[in-house]
């Protein structure tokens, strides 16, 4: 079955990029580019993994990470945090607010593919 | 009562003589009667006595001596009676025998009768006395008692004084008595009186007589003499002493008589001469009676002035209104008194020895002494003391004239003190301060000027001031257009020239002098040497752009996490995409043309993100030039913004722009305006960052028409933060004020901002109350009223995006 995965990012271009990488490995991709329209798709929708941008207008990305995991059907949902910010801080932040990885941006396209897939096993 | 010494001369020799005269004879009259009366009152005793004595001795003869007891015989009685009763004493006198049982034996009319009980008419027993006093004396002497009685058969009624002398014949126990009236016996006694007192008032009267009319005749013609001299000292000269005398007051008469002819001839001559003395007294009366009240009324109506004439001994004559005005002495207390209780010094000082030598020579002393007045208040007075004479040329006293004139000197002090005030105020400015007369010549330079022209006071007053310029006359003539039109301006640039030829730059400011009748007197100029400041000027240029360049490099660390996400976005994109064409490429998947036209334009646009940020980066740390142009305050407030909004994103900061697209253009420089706006944004979000919610910053650009001028452009930001303490308001523009903790910010930026805005002609204002935010608005002048739409903006409304 495939495997569903919502990005969420502010910037088109993450998105485009994102969705043309993931896509021909097999997995079915929604973006989203704000909290809001994450959250709506999340209902619409049941994913198995989600990749959260941190700095966006309106909600960020641990607010959004935190409201995803009062969700009950995603308390065990990957989530993966792709951010600019990496400081150690935030990766505390990220951790604490429910998610499972924090990668920095930009990352090596093959080592995000290889962790997307460890996360779904 | 008059004194003895105002008695008339007559009453004096009266008083002399009279006692002289009069006091022995009555001493005489007195003596004679007192040596008269005791002879015939021992006379009229001895009568009594001779009668008693006679009986006595009588019976004595008769006594015979029968059977040892004495007895007279009856015969030889009658015969003794006979005798006895024939004897008369006086006029009523007798003599008479009585035994000591009180019956008479023999007695004129009462014989054999008791009578040793009869009274006087006092009442006293008489006889009883008589006889018991005959005894106790013995025979041999006689004895006298007196007692009043009334001689009833005679008809008398009042009683009359008896003197009744008796013996006692101690071998009968009779007692012999005489008795007779006392003014029987003395009536001799009172009439020789009588005669003498009589005689001697005769006497009395006659020499008293003689004593008036001899101290008459001496003292009437001095009477006369008196009385005439006194009719002279009336005036009655004419008159003249009718005394025929020789002696000493006759000489005294004729001397009168000649001096009063004397007198009556010089009177004549002096009455001529008075009438005539008097005649030219009242003409010249009339002639300076004028004058006279004219120097009164200066004397008095001097209120200023005291005038005070005194005496050789400085005794003050007289005191007039000014100096009974500043002396605060009463015309009648002070007049008398000496000059000196005027002065401070004492008596022996207030004038100096050569002072006093100088007046005795005829000069006049001026002195300004220290006077006091009656209260003791001292002043200072400027006076004038000269000697006055008479017509003889003769001292006669001193006049002073005198004012107080210690306000005049306060004055003069103060004038003095205030000139030194201003003269040392303008001295100690460093400016060189000139002041030319109309006709361009220097009347005064201060030291500032000394030192900017290196030259000397004494030899620049009086060189006209054209020769301090430059341009010489030209810059004269050019300045005092200008002081005509405007008469006063500010600011003027120009170049002064010294003496070695050294040129100074110079900012001047001038204006007309005018007198107190606003009339112009001159010129005044200030001249601000700007050698040190233009050079100042030059290094603080420099210093500032490098500071600005080491501000923005601050921020540029600051900036750089962002700029860093702003990079890391489209870097990972295209990463990925090129990961994911050279994946296609080498499995040699359905890779179709379109996707690869697509994913290398994808690849384009992220290069385009990067660059223009790369590009803006650059620009943003290239070496601060003041390039001014033409504007739109958007491209500087775009900029800063796209360098900043991922960073407030980072900090949770809403950021709401509201730019009008049609904005007059500003004159400016785009890097440094950006760095404004940055300072301010970052500062915003340092504000924002002490809370935790609601942090907003609002971001509005405006025109607002001003009348006159093209108007202005208003750039507004407007934070929720805490706010501005009013404290601390007025220091945020200053250099190295800075509320964040130490190490995180320089203080420098708000500073450099306001420079900054200051260069383009622009203000920055800030409006906060605590609790409510902060705006700041930057102010800028716009180039021209007329709305620029600049339509290459379009993308003003998009939002900030990482």
């Amino acid at each position: 079955m495939t495997k569903k995965i919502l990005v969420v990012d502010d910037d088109e271009l993450v998105l485009i990029a994102l969705e043309a990488l993931l896509s021909p490995s097999g997995y079915e991709v929604t973006t989203a580019n704000n909290g809001d329209d994450a959250l709506e798709k999340l209902n619409k929708k049941k994913f198995d993994l989600m990749i959260l941008d941190i700095l966006m207008p309106g909600m960020n990305g641990f607010e959004l990470c935190e409201k995803i995991r009062t969700l009950d059907e995603y308390k065990a949902v990957p989530i993966i945090m792709l951010t600019a910010k990496s400081g150690s801080e935030d990766k505390k932040k990220g951790m604490e607010m429910g998610a499972n990885l924090f990668l920095p941006k930009p990352i090596a396209p093959q080592h995000l593919i290889d962790l997307i897939k460890k996360s779904l096993e | 009562m008059k004194k003895i010494s105002d008695w008339t001369i007559q009453n004096k020799l009266i008083l002399v003589i009279a006692p002289l005269v009069i006091i022995p004879l009555i001493l005489l009259a007195y003596f004679a009667t007192s040596q008269l009366n005791s002879a015939l009152k021992t006379g009229a005793e001895k009568d009594l006595d001779h009668v008693v004595n006679t009986i006595h001795a009588l019976c004595e003869i008769s006594l015979s001596l029968e059977n040892g007891k004495s007895f007279i015989p009856s015969a030889q009685i009658s015969k003794i009676r006979e005798v006895v009763k024939g004897i008369i004493i006086g006029e009523t006198g007798y003599p008479f025998v009585i035994d000591r049982k009180g019956n008479l034996i023999i007695h004129p009319t009462k014989e054999k009768e008791n009578i040793f009980y009869s009274q006087d008419s006092k009442g006293n027993y008489f006889i009883k006395e008589m006889v018991e006093k005959a005894i106790s004396s013995g025979a041999k002497n006689t004895k006298e008692i007196r007692y009043p009685w009334v001689n009833v058969e005679l008809g008398e009624k009042s009683p009359r004084m008896k003197i009744t002398r008796f013996r006692y014949l101690s071998q009968l126990g009779w007692v012999i008595a005489a008795g007779s009236y006392e003014d029987e016996i003395f009536g001799a006694v009172g009439r020789t009186q009588k005669v003498v007192f009589i005689l001697t008032i005769f006497s009395l009267t006659i020499v008293l007589s003689l004593v008036v009319f001899f101290a008459r005749f001496l003292t009437e013609p001095i009477l006369e003499l008196t009385h005439l001299s006194s009719r002279m000292a009336e005036g009655e000269f004419s008159l003249r002493v009718g005394i025929p005398q020789h002696d000493e007051i006759g000489q005294l008469a004729l001397s009168f008589n000649r001096m009063a002819a004397q007198i009556q001839e010089h009177t004549k001559n002096l009455e001529c001469l008075v009438n005539q003395r008097t005649q030219e007294l009242l003409e010249s009366k009339e002639k300076y009676k004028g004058i006279s009240t004219l120097l009164t009324n200066i004397l008095e109506s001097s209120t200023e002035y005291a005038i005070i004439a005194t005496d050789l001994q400085w005794k003050v004559l007289e005191f007039n209104t000014g100096a009974r005005k500043i002396f605060g002495w009463e015309k009648e207390d002070i007049l008398g008194e000496y000059l000196y209780k005027t002065y401070v010094e004492k008596k022996e000082s207030f004038i100096e020895w050569e002072e006093f030598k100088k007046l005795q020579a005829g000069n006049a002393l001026e002195k300004e002494v220290i006077r006091k007045k009656k209260n003791g208040e001292v002043f200072l007075s400027r006076a004038v003391i000269t000697a006055m004479r008479d017509m003889e040329g003769d001292l006669i006293g001193y006049l002073e004239i005198s004012r107080d004139i210690t306000e005049r000197k306060r004055l003069e002090w103060e004038l003095i003190e205030t000139k030194d005030y201003l003269e040392n105020i303008l001295d100690s400015s460093a400016d060189g301060i000139i002041t030319t007369n109309q006709k361009g010549m220097i009347t005064y330079v201060n030291r500032g000027l000394e030192e900017i022209l290196q030259d000397k006071k004494e030899r620049l007053i009086g060189s006209h001031v054209s020769l301090c310029y430059l341009d010489g006359i030209a810059e004269a003539r050019k300045i005092m257009n200008i002081l005509r039109r405007d008469q006063k301006f500010t600011n003027y640039e120009m170049t002064m020239i010294d003496r070695s030829g050294r040129e100074i730059p110079i900012n001047t400011s001038a204006a007309l002098l005018k007198n107190f009748k606003g009339e112009i007197i001159g010129t005044v100029g200030i001249f601000k040497d700007m050698t040190e400041k233009k050079r100042l000027e030059a290094t603080l240029r420099k210093a500032e752009a490098s500071l600005i360049q080491s501000a923005k490099m601050r921020e540029l660390g600051d900036l750089v996490a962002g700029v860093a996400h702003e990079i890391n976005n489209p870097l990972m994109a295209s990463q990925t995409i090129i990961f994911r064409l050279k994946e296609d490429y080498q499995q040699q998947k359905n890779c179709s043309h379109k996707k690869i036209i697509e994913f290398v334009d994808l690849i384009g646009r992220c290069n385009d993100r990067i660059a223009t940020i790369v590009n803006h980066l650059r620009e943003f740390s290239r070496e601060t030039e003041m390039k001014f142009e033409a504007l739109d305050i958007r491209i500087p407030l775009n900029n800063s913004l796209l360098i900043t909004g991922q960073m407030l994103l980072d900090h949770h900061v809403e950021v709401t722009r509201d730019f009008s697209g049609d904005l007059p253009k500003v004159m400016g420089s785009a890097p440094q305006l950006e760095q404004v706006f940055l300072n301010i944004i970052s500062n915003a979000r340092d504000a924002l960052d002490m809370q935790h919610s609601d942090k907003e910053l609002i971001i509005r650009s405006f025109y607002r028409a001003k009348n006159g001028t093209p108007g202005e452009i208003i750039i507004s930001f407007t934070d929720t933060g805490p706010g501005i303490p009013p404290e601390i308001k007025y220091k945020i523009f200053d250099p190295f004020f800075s509320t964040k903790a130490v190490g995180s910010g320089t203080g420098l930026g708000l500073s450099l901002c306001y420079g900054i805005v200051e260069k383009h002609a622009g203000r920055i204002e800030v409006d906060s109350e605590i609790g409510k935010g902060a705006t700041f608005r930057v102010i800028l002048p716009a180039i021209s009223s007329n709305l620029n739409l600049n339509k290459e903006d379009k993308n003003d409304k998009e939002d900030i995006s990482s």
